[in-house]
């Protein structure tokens, strides 16, 4: 009895374990290729960009010919449900943010995961950092939470934009 | 035989409607078609896959550890399901989240291990499991499509109610979700007491 519990957890980890090895590159590829399509669509009119040397996750988009035209940042927030995880493009002065990515979210269907609708993104775009950093934001009806954890991890990305210029 | 085996699943032993089995995802992700539509094959995917198992395997689980057997092999497959979204189908696995890992508590699967494919030969499982599969998805369709009509004015993310359409948010709130299924196990009741009474 215990022989054939433990036989069927044996067989289904083997398989579990195969699966996964074979398919564990293909997911780090897709989520790669998310957060790259991202950078082009949050930086516009670039054609590469290089990564910060301590901040893995801070980007510099490039013009064609080399000159750096913006910045992105990958970062997470507290959202409603769980972890929301944005790219935010800042204009090379500082001055205005030039778009706004969702890369991943848990928010509930329906409601708070159309902060990945355009008709919410959109209104990042060419949106005018004011001096102390606060962005005020048009929320969504009955998503209050991830429109503010939207909001938050923004104003974070900001800053540490501000930080981390080199 | 096999064909009997199969409709019941549609209509007279509908999980949704007249079992009431699975009835977290029902609600939970029922706010769009297409979420209900991935939420019902992948569903299929799993109670089909689980039932050839365990009904090829019925002669070898010892009945004493037989709901741990079900559970490992149904997590396995659930597992599979969410690697193989992850790796191929990307943006699907973005739209359903973390409710893909939750089929694994979606009492529909154990149920039917339970009741038919520990006790069935292979072919009379195949046609059990696929049948409850298909009739768990239709509902799930029809129910996130009348939540996403009337609470986004579209169904499959195409715009159908006219501009002037004032959309119900309640509908694709949880309420909504109550709201719409309490008034389908209300008419699917109805239409079978009319079709015993004639």
């Amino acid at each position: 009895m215990v022989s054939v519990l433990l036989g069927f957890c044996l067989v289904s980890a083997a398989s579990l374990g195969y699966i996964y090895g074979i398919s564990a590159e293909r997911i780090e590829e897709n989520r790669r290729q998310v957060i790259r399509q991202s950078i082009f669509n949050v930086i516009p009119g670039i054609d590469d960009y290089d990564v910060h040397p301590e901040d893995r996750s801070f980007f510099r988009g490039l013009s064609e010919d080399g000159i750096v035209a913006g910045y992105a940042l990958q970062r997470g927030g507290i959202g409603f449900q769980g972890e929301i995880v944005l790219v935010v493009g800042i204009a090379e002065s500082l001055e205005k943010i030039t778009g706004v990515d969702v890369v991943e979210t848990v928010e509930t269907p329906g409601l708070g995961d159309r902060i990945r609708d355009g008709s919410f993104l959109n209104q990042f775009i060419n949106m005018d950092i004011p001096d102390d950093g606060k962005i005020k934001i048009d929320g969504i009806t009955g998503a209050t939470m991830s429109s503010d954890a939207v909001k938050r991890i923004i104003e974070n990305a900001i800053k540490d934009a501000e930080k981390r210029i080199y | 035989m096999l064909k009997k085996e199969f409709i019941k699943g549609l209509w007279k032993e509908n999980p949704v409607l007249r079992q009431l089995l699975g009835m977290c995802p029902t609600l939970a992700v029922t706010t769009s078609s297409l979420n209900g539509a991935a939420m019902g094959l992948a569903t299929t995917f799993v109670v089909l896959s689980s039932g050839i198992v365990v009904s090829i395997l019925r002669k070898i689980i010892p009945p004493q550890v037989r709901i741990p057997v079900f559970a490992v092999i149904i997590a396995t497959f659930v597992t599979i399901a969410d690697i193989v979204l992850k790796a191929h189908f990307p943006l699907i696995s973005r739209e359903l989240g973390p409710y893909v890992p939750l089929i694994v508590v979606n009492c529909l699967i154990m149920g039917r291990q339970e009741a038919f494919t520990s006790k069935n030969p292979i072919h009379l499982s195949i046609a059990d499991t696929l049948g409850m599969g298909l009739g768990f998805t239709w509902l799930l369709v029809l129910l996130g499509s009348i939540r996403e009509i009337m609470g986004m004015g579209t169904v499959f993310g195409m715009r159908i109610m006219p501009s002037t359409f004032e959309e119900w948010i309640i509908m694709v709130l949880p309420a909504g979700a109550f709201i719409t299924l309490g008034l389908l196990a209300a008419f699917y009741n109805m239409i079978n007491e009319k079709k015993m009474r004639s």
